[in-house]
């Protein structure tokens, strides 16, 4: 291959792999505008070079292209601290961008800097050389952006330059520019950006407290467009911001974001950034004449356009042979671009950005500065603000006058240390003007330039630009202010707490009082009229004569490792390092001497290698940066003495060394493999067999059933025979000389080349750990990866297993099974209390009982899985249920296999399903005396058939998962789901039910003699027995419950059913959302009793059901919310209410299809919807409607009833020849009536001869259909008075 | 040339070759990683350059919803806020018309009001609004607001337009 072909290959490689530049990101006018108008400027203003059409085409093509991605990020340049824009990263200001080649070139569209600019202009490349001036054109532009000098990122947008965009037309005529000369690039960068910093806000930083505040005057009232605005405005009028003043208001508002504001802005920094882009122009042409070589790289993108053209053409056709497609590679990208656009910009040093709409540009990486560009390296950001460009001359338009810091020693000796610490400095500004004014219409105004003074803040020197850490609080800080300084005010934080004048130098000291901790200074100067500078950057000192905290010492030692790991900490708040000293010694001599590991070191992880079986004692201490230094850690504690442990591949887990009851010899051990791999453990050759080693005896092998100790499995060796351990075969059958010594043992496991596993020594004058000789539980480890020979690493079994017995009695240790977990819950609970934790789930549910006295707690967490059908928790003393939210405590069923824990999915009890059902255990029965505290319940799968308490021969069996017989329950947050029959069953039982989900089975709640309160509630998938007395999914009988938000759905009826209750309260209100809630049977109001009914309460009264009121009943309807009585079924009637003895009142009520037992008795007896007897009744408003007949509506006996504004009414008339039909029949007593109509009734009004009518407002006509209109001794007719 | 020296020319300029593609090679990566810790190339083998569309998508200057409809505008917002304040109801007040982030604080705020005893004053304030600045993102609002003096000065209610085209009140 000859040179050519190379030449041909690399070039069309470059063409496939460089990204295409085509792509035009900048549309808007503003940047292409102003290249143009500032080219057009430079044609008229310099003569002698002309700018041809097709130049300022470039020119604008270079101003559009500069805002294409990521280019962008390096488009701010902050004067007054020498920064780009911090953006997650800080990145490099424009000054160092314009003139970055090196910088560029890994940026799309690669190296357009001022260099190369020139570059190409003086190789004759015209076209490049102005599309790259475009690019610094454009940069020049956004240094008149206050955003882009006011480190004030804008990801939702700039006001101002959307202004400028949106409303270039309004802004070009009021623009005025003059051509502006420019000496040399980076002043013309830096004066342009410190103009628009210090004379203009951006939207997030108005008045902020790291830029110079503009002053402003008092408020000026202006009105436009009907509105009075207050807008602060500067010494000449301009407007700076507009501020609120609303008595509403905590903080009023200040905002630039007002047509009037911005406009005001943009034609003043617009026009300020065509002139010194004309003067950018001339200064091009004029460094291009000097004809100076450009120090450029060859390339004007990368590197990669040569490497990339050798390798990664490989690569790629690699990639298209073999891999994925680019194009789907790309698509992939813009895939997760757009789930990822969430990451918020973040302004300098706190200065409010303003919240950030969840579509945030994402930050990119941080660039890392380099190359040899020496424009770049010196303007790479520095901590200290006010880098003041090396060459400046300052334009007219722009005056800085600079002051530069002086440095004065520190006048203290003591220990001190100093850390790097953001600096102040300070300047005092002479702000220019060019712009307009606002007049009192709104108008902007030209104005001539003018200056505005503001008085330089003090500057700290130099050492106090840092963190200064000192054990003394003799300090003297120094600075120097500006010459008109007379007088130095002293703040820490915001509240002033010295000031001094300053005579006739321009230094100042002022001798602080530290207290101990963090200690800032800030200092203000005031001038002799009183004018005030802004805050200095503070001087910040840290007084600290604490010792650090004692460190604490964790050591641990990996299953297997032969190193302990030791991790130090203390955390010294006023100290940025900590030093350590670290130390040990072994544990088996107390005397000997304490080793260095490490001395004064910040290092806060150590290993240290050590012998199996021994143990270490460590001790550290602390040492602050000044010195102060901490005691020693407590060398003697036991989280500092730590132990090499055995590789414990196989551990000894359990150990039954006391036999069981009456059978001291039936002694076995249980071990455990740690591994992940099955391990041969005992063939018939001694040599490659594991040995368990007592003391000093060895055990041997009598039979061996089973070899192999499975992975993470356990291995059983049973002592003499298989019956130590019945129903589960021993792996080894053993002997072992004298058996275990009840006083204690040493028992060691060895793997078949000698090397020790594992030990237990218990061979020390307290003995065995865990377990007795009493009650025989065995001594059951806790850890199996933790070490054995530690006494805390042991418990006493914790209970009964489903497995394991000895001459037929359940054993009280788990052999080969969890340590933890499966314990039987069964007969009579011993201890005083009982707790049932999680750490042992599941638990296995026989028949528990609770007796008198005793309380059992199930912790939150708590599974329990019962074992038979007639597995119950049986109450007589309490239970107390405390699960939460989160960790609800569940009894289920022993099939229940719902789990995410394995081990809680294990069948427990032998079932005739396959799965579980509802009924598969009884539930929990609380009988007389007892309590029940129930919180965070999960039951599942009660409801198995038992015998209630009481029950005779022929009692049925019932199904209720929670029956209590005189105790008191109380229910809350918890979930009822898959029971069989009764969720819950109460008898004279004080029960409380809070936040409850039941769901599915018969009925939801049923309750007889028991104050009951139900609230929060819902109900559902309770199906009743069509034979059921009393559909409803809750069931309430005897007392009057109380109802709040319950929900009822796709029950058999969605109502609770409310039976043969007695009201003996003093009060009962039936609100109007239990009376939606419920289906009323019978109920007795009791002479002592007051029963309210609330407005709109609608009352549904199952078929013949009355209400005896002999206490009182006031029924207080309102006419927007009328009461109403009718049937649950609308082809049924209710009865009556009955008042006897009462002093009731009705208003607005609606009675309708009551009367459902018409008597035969003579004189109609008992008859009526309304049946009053020695009772006094006042109806108002109410309507009685459509009564069973024959006979009466109201029925009034020896009582006094009046009836005002009353409406009896039948939509059919009913008559019988034989039986009279009365609206309303009176037996002695008082009638009143009160315009009453009377309508389609056989009969209006009856009365005897000891009853009394009184009519008011009454005439003929309130009878309607009426055959006999009164019949009522004395009655002659309406004509004549009675 | 003999067999010999063609064989030993062959070795010595193929571990030439070598050696160059091996510098290149390191070129190339460090060049690359350069560009990845830029974020101008995608950080998996071989480190593809994002082309000019991938950039403009990841790196946007500012957040452009220009071509995202208006689903409530400002006065639609304005609307749904003065009616839930008319009913008392803080919390659709904030959830309607208020920025996620904004809207515990913005409930707070007008709890404060309320216990002022100036939230009928506020809402006769605001019932009125006049648009004054209005770009793509971004928008200022002016009522007449009582100040604590009693007269009428221009308070300004400012709304933000997020990424479904919704436009919240950003303050108030």
């Amino acid at each position: 291959m000859n040179w050519r072909v190379t030449l041909l290959i690399l070039f069309c490689s470059v063409g496939v792999l460089l990204p295409a530049r085509a792509f035009c990101f900048d549309t808007n006018i503003a940047h292409p505008s102003i290249a143009e108008l500032a080219a057009r400027e430079f044609d008229r203003a310099i003569k002698d070079v002309q700018l041809s059409v097709e130049d300022i085409n470039c020119i604008k093509k270079g101003a559009s292209e500069e805002d294409v991605p990521t280019r962008w990020y390096n488009h701010f340049y902050d004067p007054v601290y020498n920064r780009g824009i911090w953006f997650g990263a800080q990145y490099p200001t424009t000054i160092s961008w314009v003139t970055g080649p090196i910088l560029q070139i890994k940026y799309s569209l690669g190296d357009q800097s001022w260099q190369r600019a020139l570059d190409y202009y003086q190789k004759g490349d015209r076209k490049n050389a102005m599309v790259a001036l475009g690019h610094a054109i454009h940069l020049l532009s956004d240094m008149a952006v206050p955003a882009h000098t006011r480190n004030d990122i804008h990801p939702a947008g700039d006001s101002l330059e959307q202004y400028v965009k949106d409303n270039w037309k309004k802004i070009s005529p009021n623009l005025e520019y003059s051509f502006q000369n420019i000496s040399d690039l980076n002043s013309a960068f830096y004066n342009l950006a410190k103009y628009s910093n210090g004379n203009f806000y951006s939207d997030d930083t108005i008045e902020s407290k790291y830029y110079q505040i503009i002053s402003t005057k008092n408020g000026n009232r202006l009105v436009s467009n009907g509105h009075k605005y207050i807008i602060k405005v500067d010494n000449i009028n301009r407007l700076v911001f507009a501020i609120e003043d609303i008595a509403w208001q905590d903080n009023n508002s200040v905002t630039v974001n007002l047509n009037a504001i911005l406009f005001s802005y943009s034609t003043r920094l617009v026009s300020a950034a065509i002139s010194n882009s004309a003067g950018l122009i001339d200064l091009f042409f004029r460094e291009a004449a000097k004809n100076e070589k450009q120090n450029l790289s060859a390339l004007k993108i990368n590197l990669d356009g040569v490497v990339n053209t050798v390798w990664g053409y490989l690569v790629t056709g690699a990639e298209k042979l073999f891999g994925s497609s680019p194009s789907d590679f790309t698509a992939n990208i813009l895939r997760q671009v757009d789930t990822t656009m969430t990451t918020l910009g973040q302004t300098a040093q706190g200065q409010g950005a303003g919240e950030i709409n969840s579509a945030t540009p994402p930050l990119p990486p941080v660039v890392a500065y380099g190359g040899n560009d020496s424009s770049f390296a010196t303007a790479i950001p520095s901590s200290n603000p006010i880098a003041i460009p090396t060459t400046r001359v300052v334009p007219d338009i722009i005056k800085e006058p600079i002051l530069l810091p002086t440095t004065t020693p520190p006048v203290a000796t003591s220990s001190t240390v100093i850390v790097p610490y953001y600096g102040g400095g300070g300047s005092s500004a002479s702000l220019p003007s060019s712009g307009g004014g606002w007049d009192e219409q709104g108008n902007v105004s030209t104005t001539t330039t003018s200056t505005v003074s503001v008085l330089a803040m003090p500057v700290l020197d130099e050492q106090f630009k840092e963190v200064i850490y000192t054990t003394s609080s003799d300090w003297l800080i120094t600075g120097t202010c500006s010459s008109d300084t007379v007088k130095i005010i002293v703040d820490a934080s915001s509240s002033p707490i010295a000031e001094f004048f300053i005579a006739s130098s321009s230094l100042f000291e002022y001798e602080p009082v530290l207290n101990s901790g963090h200690n800032y200074f800030y200092f203000v100067a005031v001038d002799i009229d009183g004018v005030t500078s802004t805050q200095s950057l503070p001087a910040h000192l840290v007084l600290d004569n604490d010792s650090p905290p004692v460190p604490s010492v964790v050591v641990s030692n990996d299953v297997g490792s032969t190193e302990l790991s030791i991790n130090l900490s203390s955390i010294d708040e006023l100290s940025p390092l900590t030093y350590f000293d670290l130390f040990y010694r072994l544990d088996i001599n107390s005397s000997s001497a304490w080793q260095e590991i490490a001395i004064n070191t910040t290092t806060t992880e150590f290993s240290l290698s050590g012998e199996r079986g021994s143990g270490y004692y460590f001790r550290a201490r602390a040492r602050d940066g000044l010195g102060n230094t901490s005691a020693w850690s407590d060398e003697t504690a036991s989280s500092t003495l730590s132990y090499i442990d055995w590789s414990k591949e196989i551990v000894i887990n359990e150990v039954a060394w006391a036999g069981a009851a009456g059978y001291a010899d039936d002694e076995w051990l249980e071990l455990y493999n740690n591994t992940n791999e099955d391990i041969i453990l005992a063939t018939t050759s001694a040599s490659s067999s594991w040995r368990v080693t007592v003391g000093d005896r060895t055990i041997k092998w009598s039979k061996i059933n089973n070899g192999v100790i499975p992975a993470h499995g356990y291995y059983l060796l049973e002592r003499t025979d298989d019956d130590s351990v019945q129903e589960i075969t021993g792996d080894i059958i053993y002997t072992l000389q004298y058996g275990f010594n009840n006083a204690g043992e040493k028992i060691a496991l060895f793997n078949p080349q000698g090397e020790k596993v594992d030990e237990v020594d218990c061979s020390s004058s307290s003995g065995w750990f865990a377990g007795d000789d009493s009650s025989f539980r065995s001594m059951e480890r806790n850890g199996a990866d933790q070490r054995g020979s530690d006494a805390s690493n042991w418990h006493s079994s914790l209970g009964l297993r489903m497995l394991g017995r000895n001459h037929s009695a359940y054993l009280n240790a788990s052999p080969r099974q969890p340590n933890y977990g499966f314990i039987v819950l069964r007969g009579n609970q011993a201890a005083e209390t009982y707790v049932l934790n999680p750490s042992n789930n599941p638990y296995i549910l026989g028949g528990y009982t609770v007796p008198v006295g005793k309380k059992l707690i199930i912790e939150e967490g708590v599974v329990v899985k019962n074992a038979y059908y007639s597995s119950a928790f049986k109450i007589n003393g309490d239970l107390e249920i405390n699960g939460s939210g989160a960790r609800p405590v569940i009894l289920t069923s022993g099939y229940d296999q719902s789990f995410d824990q394995s081990s809680y999915n294990t069948i427990v009890g032998t079932w005739s399903t396959s799965t579980a059902f509802a009924g598969d255990w009884q539930g929990i029965q609380f009988y007389a005396g007892s309590t029940g505290n129930i919180s965070n319940l999960e039951m599942r799968y009660a409801g198995h058939l038992f015998r209630p308490p009481g029950a005779g021969t022929w009692t049925p069996y019932v199904s209720q998962p929670i029956r209590a017989d005189e105790a008191v329950l109380s229910i809350s947050n918890s979930v009822f789901s898959n029971n069989l029959g009764t969720m819950i069953y109460v008898k004279n039982t004080t029960t409380t039910v809070r936040s409850a989900t039941m769901k599915g089975g018969e009925r939801g709640f049923e309750s007889y003699k028991s104050a009951v309160d139900i609230s929060d509630s819902s109900f559902s998938d309770f199906i009743n027995s069509p034979d059921a007395c009393c559909r409803g999914a809750i069931l309430i009988a005897d007392i009057l419950p109380k109802f709040s938000n319950l929900s009822f759905s796709n029950n058999t009826v969605d109502r609770a059913y409310i039976d043969s209750t007695v009201l003996s309260q003093p009060e009962y209100t039936i609100t109007k959302e239990m009376a939606d809630k419920s289906i009323f049977s019978y109920i007795f109001v009791s002479p002592s009793s007051t029963l309210y009914i609330d407005p709109g309460a609608e009352i549904k009264m199952t078929s013949q059901s009355s209400w005896d009121i002999n206490g009182v009943l006031t029924a207080r309807g309102e006419a927007e919310n009328p009461i109403s009585f009718s049937p649950f079924y609308d082809d049924q009637k209710w009865n009556q209410l009955s008042f006897d003895g009462s002093s009731s009142t009705l208003r607005y009520v609606n009675l309708e299809k009551g009367n459902s037992r018409p008597t035969s008795q003579p004189g109609g007896g008992d008859n009526g919807m309304i049946l009053a007897k020695d009772s006094n009744l006042e109806m108002m408003n109410v309507n009685l409607l459509n009564p069973r007949r024959p006979l009466y509506t109201v029925q009034g006996n020896n009582s006094t009833i009046s009836m005002t504004n009353c409406e009896i009414k039948d939509d059919e008339k009913y008559y019988n020849q034989y039986i009279p039909t009365f609206g309303v029949k009176m037996i002695g007593g008082e009638l009143n009536l009160d315009s009453v109509s009377i309508q389609n009734i056989y009969g209006g009004l009856l009365g005897n001869s000891g009853a009394t009518l009184h009519l008011y407002n009454m005439s003929g006509d309130s009878f309607v259909n009426v055959d006999k209109l009164i019949d009522w001794p004395g009655w002659i007719g309406f004509d004549l008075p009675i | 040339m003999t067999k010999k020296v063609w064989f030993w020319g062959t070795v010595v300029v193929g571990i030439i070759v070598l050696f160059l593609l091996f510098l290149i090679s390191i070129g190339w990566f460090t060049q690359k990683q350069e560009r990845v810790q830029m974020g101008l190339a995608n950080p998996k083998f071989p480190y593809r350059n994002y082309n000019q569309a991938e950039l403009n998508k990841m790196y946007p200057q500012y957040i452009d919803y220009s071509g995202v409809a208006d689903k409530q505008t400002p006065e639609q917002t304005h609307a749904l806020f003065l009616a839930a304040l008319k009913k008392g109801d803080f919390d659709a007040a904030v959830n309607c018309c208020f920025r996620e982030g904004d809207r515990a604080k913005q409930k707070e705020f007008l709890n404060g009001v309320k216990e002022k005893g100036m939230l009928d004053l506020m809402i006769s304030d605001i019932t009125k609004i006049d648009p004054d600045f209005k770009s793509e993102n971004k928008a200022t609002y002016i009522f007449d607001g009582t100040s604590k003096s009693g007269e009428k000065n221009a308070g300004f209610m400012t709304f933000v337009k997020v990424s479904d085209g919704i436009w919240y009140i950003e303050s108030l």
